[in-house]
């Protein structure tokens, strides 16, 4: 065995020992937390980046958890789909973990105001738990796109949904707990139902391994019991995904959470259910995906037409930014969708690419958000008029972010949609393809106000005269970083597409 | 077709003025003339880059670099030939003026203005040299949204309600044009090149689909082109905003769309095809409408910059309709008056912002005697003014001439009507201004009688004008010389007429 | 005939009955605290349905013997399931009740519909 195949399990190891570790330093050292939370978070990044040449030269990386031989073992389970959300998670928390020092823990300007986010008594002793949990997530969302066992990833997927409710409600304030018990009312009985439809899957197929499971699929005797399961396992990850009619956490705890959660959650946490929906469709059901399953997976391509449309509609009526950015998410889940619900290889790629374009300009603007809400405490989508006099790097980071929602050519929100659209005009679906182009033009809508009230609107009467300026460079430096990945991402997007066309295929080849 | 030539030079082109937009963000703030030598330079560089290519292109040969590949099967690819070319020489001209001049006019957050006006001229330098379709629309959504800081530069209300108008129209028609695309693309063959005269085939699609596909993508850049349905943000955005952008509105930034229109009808369609699908009569119904209706509306208008903008709606339907008419001469017209256009309706929008600026009046109806403290101004505009309504020895005589012919030619003599009616319309609404202007007493006595020629405006607003105004004369004199419309036009018809 | 179906699996049955108390009280009741009794119930369904699989009547504990068949074995695996699931399912209920009672702290009451008016 090489060295490098031990490389995932330490990327996913690695931030949850550190997480451990950060509590217990912090009797000491409170100010370490971060530093270590980023030290952990940068090695899985590399490990993870590492990696993307060998999984791509052998097709997948397999690894025997305590040596133990799958299907009883559990196996680690990369293909290349996993391994480029793996370096989409482990950069994204990278990013947002050096945002989050100076957001928990702001530098008081010499002039202006600057907003406490714990209140200035609370912050030093939450900060450690803040990153504890932070860290705790990382590694479950790495765990989860890396594991091969479905068992193993209902493990992974509740450690995740336990951080996050938990992060959501760190500020310790009504809104933000409301958010949280809201989400977890949704949320944990989704997860009961991933956990019954795993039951009933194992229950006919008498295995937890995916491979396992997908080759006795194939010659199972109990079909109607498989169709049942496969419903279970999707409407439970389309909570945690926020599908159209199941969404409405999404936006109470989008924006009530703290604006780097906010970003994690729009940019990777809803995304994971999403991934777990094309990993159970593709890996497990791929036997009964084209006959018994087609119907259901097509009527999630109009679900998540619907979800484009209502998403966009409840944006634009928002008047405060974090939940115009949350509906945002809404729409945008939409369209990921509706790549996967297509069920054709291009629209696949295109719902892959966005899932990436929609990580980076979305936690963009969240950070965006963030630092307007630290600097200015300002909230609602009217105060940020004349925004960029004040803050005009942040305003910038916001536009091309927003350039990249709205998928204007050479970003990588555009590449994703001309994929979407590719695969739904290929496959015959015309209204499809023209309700992703109609989602564009809203989407213009509500970005383009923003961008224009910050840009080219003078401030109301004495708004933003006492906010100091522009955000400190550590929040800045992850905006911009995000802004401009999902600039190149579009630019760049040749040297990407056949690796995840390659993905598709062998994702839609298990058939 | 000759083969394509590698070569740096369009993509240096496209990235002189980005470099100066470079310049202008990092340069401190106290260096007011050194950014706006930078800004000048920028759009120098490109033309002179432009120009470089001009005997080359006169040769027949086609530059051209594939730039990189942003989704499969479509690359960012640039190439200039004949009509790419002239497309660019005009526009870099007329960026070149519209810089100098902006030095001179632009008072109020001129870094925001310099910025966004080197942006569209590296987009819409983009835009002329594309290869293909997609490329084009790139660069054509890119300069939409940058030229909408530069409607709304003076914000004013008015301003900001007219560059809101501007993108209420543009995005949609974006997104009209990328759907035509998309059907062009999925279902119409894959070929998006526009490099051939004609890519699109019967066999390969119905002629439904082939006519959706025109009807979509002529919807999609008619709003740019100020066809009649789509032209409501035209006068709003001409008034709004300062002079220089208006002049590029209206020079430039407007032809855009007709470009568009060209390009599709003679690369992607093909005369062919375009006469076979008989698309060619909503076009000249369409362009014949808007032209008339066009001249029409400026009749009505007292606002000098709105009555010129109404002119724009107008003037740039012939171009469209020398291209539906489909006879040599007609294609010729229409290609000649696109950079005819530009010369004249780019001097009338300069000397419009120097009475502006001068005099701070607005309407024609207040510049009695204008003509008088501002004589070199006028006559630049009393120039231009005649050149449109086509008066011998200038351009706008021979984009007449060459359009009623082409009408004649194409067996379409109902058309030299239209023409006639919108000569007639267009000296009923420039020459009352020149009227006005030169033998109307100013109601004050105070104004003098006596022309002032010193200390008119500042030279960098005045030369533009004057350089414009020589041209329109020199240009419609002597029509032949090369690197003039004529020889560029000539050498299209050429290769779509053999 | 019905009734010897159901006597044959009555393990899902009294599953779903459970799962269905537990839904309906966690849709129907607005207080915080009984949603939470409803969601484990939920949970507790799952759990009995799934050691339920791999009930073996007159099974064995599975420890390899030599002579013994392994077909008389009870399947460990489910509950192993099981037991990782009460871990996480107990983890979850804290954090919820915790969440609970700072959510009274604040707004002095258990109904999350009364406190929709109160904001912050």
């Amino acid at each position: 065995m090489e060295a490098y195949q031990h490389f995932a399990i330490y990327a996913i190891v690695t931030p949850l020992f550190v997480a451990v570790l950060i509590p217990i330093i912090a009797l000491w050292k409170k100010n370490w937390a971060m530093p270590l939370a980023g030290l952990a978070l940068s090695l899985s990044f590399v490990l993870s980046v590492l990696l993307v040449p060998k999984v791509r030269a052998a097709g997948y990386l397999s690894y025997h958890l305590g040596s133990w031989e799958p299907p009883f073992g559990i196996e680690i389970r990369i293909d290349f789909l996993g391994v480029l959300m793996m370096v989409l998670i482990s950069s994204i928390c990278l990013i947002v973990a050096i945002y989050s020092l100076r957001y928990l823990a702001p530098v008081r300007p010499k002039e202006g105001k600057t907003f406490f986010f714990f209140g200035e008594e609370m912050e030093a002793g939450k900060r450690p738990i803040y990153y504890s949990l932070y860290l705790v997530l990382a590694a479950s969302m790495l765990g989860f796109v890396a594991t091969g066992d479905i068992f193993n990833m209902f493990v992974f997927f509740e450690l995740m949904a336990i951080c996050s409710y938990a992060l959501v409600a760190i500020p310790g304030t009504g809104l933000p707990i409301r958010a949280a018990i809201k989400y977890m009312l949704m949320a944990v009985p989704a997860a009961i139902v991933v956990l019954l439809g795993i039951g009933l899957l194992y229950s006919v197929t008498g295995s937890l391994n995916m491979l396992d499971i997908a080759g006795r699929i194939a010659d199972s005797a109990y079909g109607q019991v498989i169709v049942v399961s496969y419903v279970i396992l999707i409407v439970g990850f389309a909570v945690k995904a926020a599908v159209f009619p199941l969404h409405v956490w999404l936006p109470d705890a989008h924006s009530k959470a703290p604006s780097p959660i906010s970003a994690l959650l729009s940019g990777l946490i809803v995304k994971m259910g999403i991934f777990g929906m094309i990993r159970v469709t593709y890996s497990v059901y791929g036997a009964y995906f084209a006959s018994d399953l087609a119907w259901i997976v097509n009527a999630l391509s109009w679900v998540a037409a619907a979800a484009i449309i209502y998403g966009a509609i409840m944006a634009i009526r928002q008047s405060d930014l974090k939940i115009m950015i949350a509906y945002s998410t809404v729409m945008n889940i939409g369209y990921i969708m509706l790549g996967f619900g297509l069920a054709d290889v291009t629209a696949l790629v295109g719902g892959a690419y966005h899932i990436v374009g929609h990580a980076l300009a979305k936690a963009c603007f969240f950070l965006c958000a963030g630092s307007i809400i630290s600097r200015s405490g300002y909230l609602k989508i009217d105060d940020l008029k004349g925004a960029a006099r004040k803050m005009p790097l942040t305003c910038a980071a916001f536009a091309l972010a927003s350039l990249s929602i709205v998928g204007i050519p050479p970003t990588a929100g555009f590449v994703g949609k001309w994929y979407l659209v590719w695969g739904s005009f290929s496959t015959g679906n015309f209204l499809l393809g023209a309700v992703v182009i109609a989602g564009s033009i809203m989407a213009a809508v509500y970005c383009f106000r923003v961008v224009y009230y910050m840009f080219f609107l003078p401030p109301a009467d004495g708004a933003w005269q006492q906010v100091a300026g522009e955000a400190p460079a550590s929040m800045l430096a992850p905006t911009w970083l995000l802004a401009a990945g999902a600039l190149a991402l579009g630019i760049f997007s040749s040297w990407i597409v056949p690796f995840l066309r390659e993905a598709a295929e062998s994702l839609m080849l298990l058939n | 077709m000759n083969a394509e030539i590698g070569c740096m030079r369009p993509l240096m082109a496209i990235l002189l003025p980005g470099v100066s937009l470079l310049a202008i963000l990092l340069l401190p703030g106290k260096h007011q003339t050194l950014k706006r030598a930078v800004h000048i330079a920028g759009s120098l560089g490109a033309f002179g880059v432009v120009l470089s290519m001009l005997p080359g292109i006169l040769d027949g040969n086609v530059y051209g670099m594939e730039l990189i590949p942003i989704v499969e099967l479509i690359s960012i690819h640039l190439t200039v030939d004949a009509l790419g070319f002239y497309f660019g020489l005009v526009l870099t001209f007329l960026w070149v003026l519209a810089t100098v001049y902006s030095s001179g006019y632009i008072k109020h957050k001129d870094e925001r203005f310099y910025g966004f006006m080197a942006l569209c001229n590296s987009f819409l330098l983009g835009c002329a040299f594309s290869q293909n379709i997609f490329t084009y629309f790139v660069f054509y959504e890119l300069m939409t949204l940058a030229s909408f800081p530069l409607i709304i530069h003076e914000e004013t209300d008015a301003a900001r309600r007219a560059g809101i108008k501007y993108l209420k129209y543009a995005i949609p028609a974006g997104a009209v044009i990328l759907f035509a695309i998309l059907l062009h693309f999925f279902r119409g063959g894959g070929d998006l090149s526009l490099v051939s005269m004609g890519t699109l085939s019967l066999d390969a699609a119905s002629r439904t689909l082939l006519t959706v596909v025109f009807l979509a993508y002529f919807g999609g850049f008619g709003v740019k082109a100020a066809i009649v349905p789509l032209e409501g943000w035209v006068p709003d955005a001409h008034p709004a905003a300062p002079a220089p952008a208006s002049a590029l509105l209206s020079g430039v930034i407007l032809k855009a769309g007709a470009f568009g229109i060209i390009r599709v009808v003679v690369n992607v369609f093909g005369l062919d095809l375009f006469k076979e699908l008989n698309l060619w009569i909503p076009m000249i119904v369409l362009a014949s409408i808007t032209i008339i209706l066009g001249s029409v509306r400026a009749l009505a208008q007292d606002n000098l910059k709105r009555r010129l903008a109404y002119s724009s709606v107008g003037q740039v339907s012939y171009i469209l309709l020398g291209i539906a008419l489909m006879s040599p001469l007609g294609v010729l017209g229409g290609i000649m008056h696109l950079a005819h256009h530009a010369l004249m309706k780019g001097c009338l929008f300069f000397c419009s912002g120097i009475i502006l600026k001068k005099t701070g009046k607005k309407n024609v109806s207040e510049m009695a005697g204008v003509g008088y403290s501002l004589p070199i101004t006028m006559i630049c505009f009393s120039i231009c003014a005649l050149a449109m309504m086509g008066t011998p020895l200038t351009v706008g005589f021979i984009s007449k001439w060459l359009l009623g012919s082409g009408a004649v030619q194409a067996d379409k003599p109902a058309l030299i009507i239209v023409l006639l009616i919108s000569a007639l319309l267009s000296a009923f609404y420039y020459l009352p201004i020149i009227y006005t202007a030169f033998f109307r007493r100013p109601q004050e006595d105070s104004e003098s009688q006596t022309f002032q020629f010193k200390g008119e405006t500042s030279p960098a607003m005045l030369w533009p004008a004057v350089v414009l105004a020589v041209l329109v004369i020199v240009v419609g004199v002597w029509v032949t010389v090369p690197a003039f419309p004529h020889s560029l036009a000539s050498m299209v018809v050429r290769v779509l007429f053999t | 005939m019905v009734w010897n179906t159901l006597a044959d699996n009555i393990n899902y049955a009294v599953a779903m009955v459970l799962f269905c108390i537990g839904f309906y009280t966690l849709i129907i009741r607005s207080n915080l605290i009984k949603k939470i009794i409803g969601l484990m119930v939920m949970q507790v369904s799952v759990f009995f349905f799934l050691v339920s699989v791999g009930y073996l009547d007159a099974g064995r504990a599975p420890i390899v013997v030599p002579g013994e068949p392994p077909s008389a074995m009870v399947n460990p695996l489910p509950q192993a399931m099981i037991l990782t699931a009460i871990v996480i399912a107990v983890s979850t209920t804290a954090l919820f009740l915790s969440l609970a009672l700072r959510f009274y702290r604040h707004y002095g009451t258990l109904d999350m519909d009364k406190a929709k008016e109160d904001q912050r």
